[in-house]
């Protein structure tokens, strides 16, 4: 079984969540003009609504980016290295972002929705609990680490067996990009027209 | 007294005048102290915004936090009270109930929260400019007024009539020049230092709110300091809620001054109008729990001449 | 330099050299830093915060807006209108390929915040084009790198809005005209290097169009080009603010790709919005992350400490500016823009205030240094789109880069003394 099958159903739930995510925003914001000029009304909502589903947008897509290695990086020392020593490093850099992502992204999180939610703080606008806002961030964290941990073992197994390069077909190529694209037209909202329907 | 440094964080510019009570109070501190007690100042947003700022307060990375009584809204309802347009017949008033007993039970309102207010500061008026000079309800007809996302605030613009417009305060001047919105509201020092004064050339005095700012401390220093380090950072900030008053008041004829050499003009108005206009959120203020009772007491202690003036 | 400095940028630099990448660097040396002075959690908790409402702000959606505008746009058939409509313009000149590159990247980049969108959109309709007509390929490739940046400072841009909000509210649309001229200039400058350059070695020029062509071209192109008037216009006539412009880029740009031009089908918006969510969110993770290394350096006193050591070097407003000038040329080798303008402005903006910078003129300056920073190696993002995209190898660039990277550099030199070039346009204007 190859680790791809473990990445792809989590790819297309993020994939399928940030493009509705995004298409929601852009409606939401050409409302905020909508409202002001045709409705001359102007919503009071859209701006926070927006904010927040932005941090989402911004958290989840960069857990979805961590697992198509795309996050900017200098691969200065690495490029130079003979396939064995990439391999390792691999698994170094990889160990490193799992650690950040478990320790700071994901418990980091959890403490802040913690004292948020016992503090009972809401926003501003929607008065909606703030800690509701901070679940991107353990929710973002924990799939960061379980893409590295992939990369990860994919690397190991690289260590092991050199004849195999799993790690390079796990990532970034445009094939991926595809399939989860089609899988993201199945299940989610094909366009922006039937979205504005929808709303 | 063992030396202790306590971190401070405001999101108000240098210039303001509660920046400046803050730097009047770390040296305060200083000299009360002995050289023992510091303060150190993160002015400008640098930590983030008010509600981050008290985030991190509540984590112990900030000792004291400036937050408005509509930030403090958000951890508690009690602080939603002074979001209540014409609340306070006068400034004297205004004092009598921030610096009196009612005041002192709504600063302490948040302790278990894990943090509570120590200082209060006046704010003055807030009232409305624009393009156009807006002396009743009528003239508010239509206009897209500025207002921070605060629920209240919303409910009160449209019930005198005009269109509440959320817009981040970096964007305002822009908005203001480009038409967005057709004007704003807020106290005249804000009006002259962030220039709208050059734009929105009418203040309208309707002084619909008067919203005091707080210094907020961690239970959790405020509980590791000794009785004494208490006593002494207590007198600070009372002299730096006296200097703050002062100050202020210099400062608010200065802005007047200089609002009419940038070219603006006061208009007087029929406040009356403006506060039957908003007697609905009055009642449906006063169908939470604990409200009527809190309206009640104020009410009160306005009309009670033997309250001490702060 | 004291303790808490040596580790922030110690283990940072450390870090990215290993080849973590950048964004996590900037949050394992925050961490790090904060726990010389804070307990476990609450540095975490902290960080957490910092990263989450960091992105917590309503101008920061134009950039996730913008990035979409320019995905849709580079597929979307728009980028070889413009060329065309250059092609009418400038075709004729001496080094004609050269000038059509140039002043495409110039009006793509007037409709799109990206430069690499520009750099892959325009590169890859000409290149080829190029080649045929006997351009030897590394120099078009340069000047494909060098002039796809202008559309940095030529609004409306990315870059812009991340500087506007790490500065603490300078407002976007004084910054958007700001850009104008400089970026402008940038182009100008660029094509009189290409131009020179062509003369000298004889590069072919296109064929006089006719005049039938040369209107048809600039019809064509009229659609693609009335995007300026809608976003910058729209910001500039108070229809809406720089947000909502994004937005509405994104409608316009969507109607003339999907519904007029119908170079993109509906089958394909999910994957181009996908690869907008995960451009958007290598910014915004890096946002986020630097969000919480200020705070960090604020805690710590760096951007003080850095600015004491500066201003005791000398206080001579122009010493200073070179200084920091190169030290930006130098962060811009190593770094890419968007994590360099978050790092370095609370560093350098306090100091350049003081000097009594102007805080625009300083995010123009900064911008138009760090562009020369996308095109060298090791890290330049322009570069390697352009390189991708013409299949010209690194090392054959470098060479037809230098003339245009003494070019850039003298014309950042005149933005950096001459305020008026940023300041000009917005006061015209009466932007504050
Ligand atoms: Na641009
Ligand atoms: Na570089």
């Amino acid at each position: 079984m190859s680790l791809a099958t473990f990445k792809k159903p989590v790819d297309a739930v993020i994939a399928t969540l940030t493009v509705t995510v995004m298409v929601a925003l852009v409606g939401c914001v050409v409302w905020q003009v909508f409202s002001r000029y045709v409705l001359s009304e102007p919503s009071t909502i859209t701006d926070e609504l927006a904010r927040y589903a932005m941090i989402w947008v911004g958290l989840l897509g960069a857990a979805y980016t961590v697992g198509l290695q795309q996050h900017l990086a200098i691969d200065l020392i690495t490029d130079a290295m003979g396939a064995r020593d990439r391999a390792a490093m691999g698994v170094l850099i990889n160990a490193v972002v799992v650690a950040f992502a478990l320790l700071v992204i994901t418990r980091g999180g959890l403490g802040l929705i913690d004292k948020s939610l016992a503090s009972g703080q809401l926003s501003p606008a929607m008065r909606i609990p703030m800690g509701y806002v901070y679940f991107v961030l353990p929710i973002s964290g924990v799939v960061m680490s379980y893409y590295c941990a992939l990369f990860c073992i994919g690397h190991l197994i690289d260590l092991c067996r050199p004849d195999r390069h799993r790690v390079a077909g796990l990532a970034s190529s445009a094939e991926h990009y595809e399939t989860v694209a089609a899988q993201a037209a199945a299940t989610g909202p094909a366009t922006l027209d039937e979205q504005e329907e929808r709303r | 007294v063992d030396s202790v440094t306590l971190r401070v964080g405001h999101a108000l510019n240098e210039d303001h005048v509660v920046a400046r009570s803050y730097r009047h109070m770390a040296d305060e501190l200083e000299q009360l102290s002995d050289g023992s007690m510091h303060l150190r100042i993160f002015p400008n947003g640098q930590m983030g915004s008010t509600q981050d700022m008290l985030g991190q307060m509540q984590n112990g990375a900030l000792d004291l936090v400036h937050a408005s009584a509509s930030n403090l809204e958000s951890f508690d309802d009690i602080y939603s009270v002074f979001n209540l347009p014409y609340l306070f017949p006068s400034q004297a008033d205004f004092k009598k109930v921030v610096f009196g007993p009612i005041g002192e039970e709504i600063m302490q309102s948040t302790r278990e929260k894990g943090f509570f207010a120590i200082g209060a500061y006046v704010a003055g008026y807030r009232s409305f400019y624009a393009s156009k000079p807006i002396r009743t309800p009528a003239d508010l007809e239509g206009m897209k007024i500025r207002v921070q996302s605060s629920p209240t605030t919303i409910r009160m613009i449209k019930l005198m009539g005009g269109s509440p417009t959320p817009i981040a305060f970096s964007e305002v001047y822009s908005a203001l020049q480009q038409g967005v919105v057709d004007g704003a509201e807020n106290n005249v020092p804000s009006y002259v230092q962030t220039r709208h004064a050059e734009l929105a050339r009418y203040f309208s005095e309707d002084q619909h709110t008067s919203v005091p700012d707080f210094l907020t401390i961690a239970t959790s220093t405020w509980n590791r300091l000794s009785d004494e380090q208490q006593q002494i950072l207590q007198k600070a900030v009372a002299d730096s809620e006296a200097y703050q008053q002062k100050l202020w008041d210099k400062v608010n004829q200065q802005a007047r001054e200089q609002a009419k050499e940038m070219g603006a003009q006061f208009i007087e108005v029929d406040k009356d109008a403006f506060r039957k206009a908003v007697q609905p959120l009055y009642e449906e203020y006063r169908q939470q729990s604990g409200h009527a009772e809190l309206l009640e007491r104020i009410r009160d202690a306005e009309q009670d001449d033997d309250q001490p003036q702060g | 330099m004291d303790a808490s400095m040596l580790t922030m940028f110690g283990s940072f630099f450390l870090l990215i050299f290993l080849g973590v990448p950048v964004a996590f660097s900037i949050g394992i040396a925050t961490v790090i830093t904060m726990l010389l002075t804070f307990p476990f959690d609450v540095a975490v908790s902290i960080v957490a915060q910092r990263m989450a409402t960091g992105l917590d702000s309503f101008t920061l959606l134009a950039i996730p807006f913008f990035i979409l505008a320019g995905t849709l746009m580079s597929s979307g058939g728009i980028a070889r209108r413009l060329i065309d409509f250059a092609q009418v313009l400038v075709g004729r000149l001496p080094g004609s390929l050269s000038h059509v590159n140039i002043m495409s990247n110039m009006m793509f980049g007037a409709i799109s915040g990206s430069a690499v969108a520009a750099a892959a959109a325009v590169g890859g309709t000409l290149g080829p084009i190029q080649q045929r007509e006997g351009y030897p390929a590394p120099y078009s490739t340069a000047v494909n790198v060098s002039s796809c940046v202008t559309g940095l400072l030529i609004p409306p841009s990315n870059v812009l809005i991340v500087y506007s909000l790490t500065s603490g509210g300078v407002s976007i649309a004084t910054l958007f005209m700001a850009g104008y001229i400089p970026g402008i200039l940038m182009g100008l400058g660029l094509m009189l290097t290409g131009g020179i350059i062509a003369r000298r070695r004889g590069y072919p020029t296109a064929e006089r169009p006719t005049l039938k062509q040369a209107v048809q071209a600039f019809l064509r192109a009229i659609p693609s080009l009335m995007m300026i008037v809608v976003v910058i216009g729209g910001i500039l006539g108070g229809v809406f603010t720089a947000t909502e412009a994004s937005a509405i880029a994104v409608v316009y740009t969507f109607v003339l790709s999907v519904l007029i031009y119908r170079e993109v089908t509906f089958r394909q918006l999910p994957k181009l919005i996908l690869e907008s969510v995960v451009m958007s969110s290598v910014v915004l993770l890096l946002i986020g992350l630097s969000v919480s290394m200020s705070w960090a350096m604020n805690v710590s006193g760096i951007p003080q400490a850095i600015s004491d050591t500066l201003l005791s070097v000398s206080s001579n407003p122009i010493v200073i500016l070179l200084m920091i000038n190169l030290a930006l040329l130098i962060v811009g080798i190593f770094m890419d823009m968007t994590p360099a303008v978050l790092i370095f402005t609370p560093i350098f903006l306090p100091i350049a205030t003081q000097l009594g910078i102007d805080p625009v003129h300083f995010g123009i300056m900064m911008v138009f240094n760090l562009c020369i920073g996308l095109l060298t190696p090791p890290v330049g993002s322009a570069l390697f789109v352009g390189c991708s995209v013409s299949g010209v190898k690194l090392q054959h660039l470098l060479r037809p880069l230098l003339p245009f990277y003494a070019v850039l550099v003298l014309v950042l030199l005149a933005v950096t003394f001459i305020p008026a070039l940023s300041l000009g346009l917005p006061h015209l204007f009466e932007l504050k």
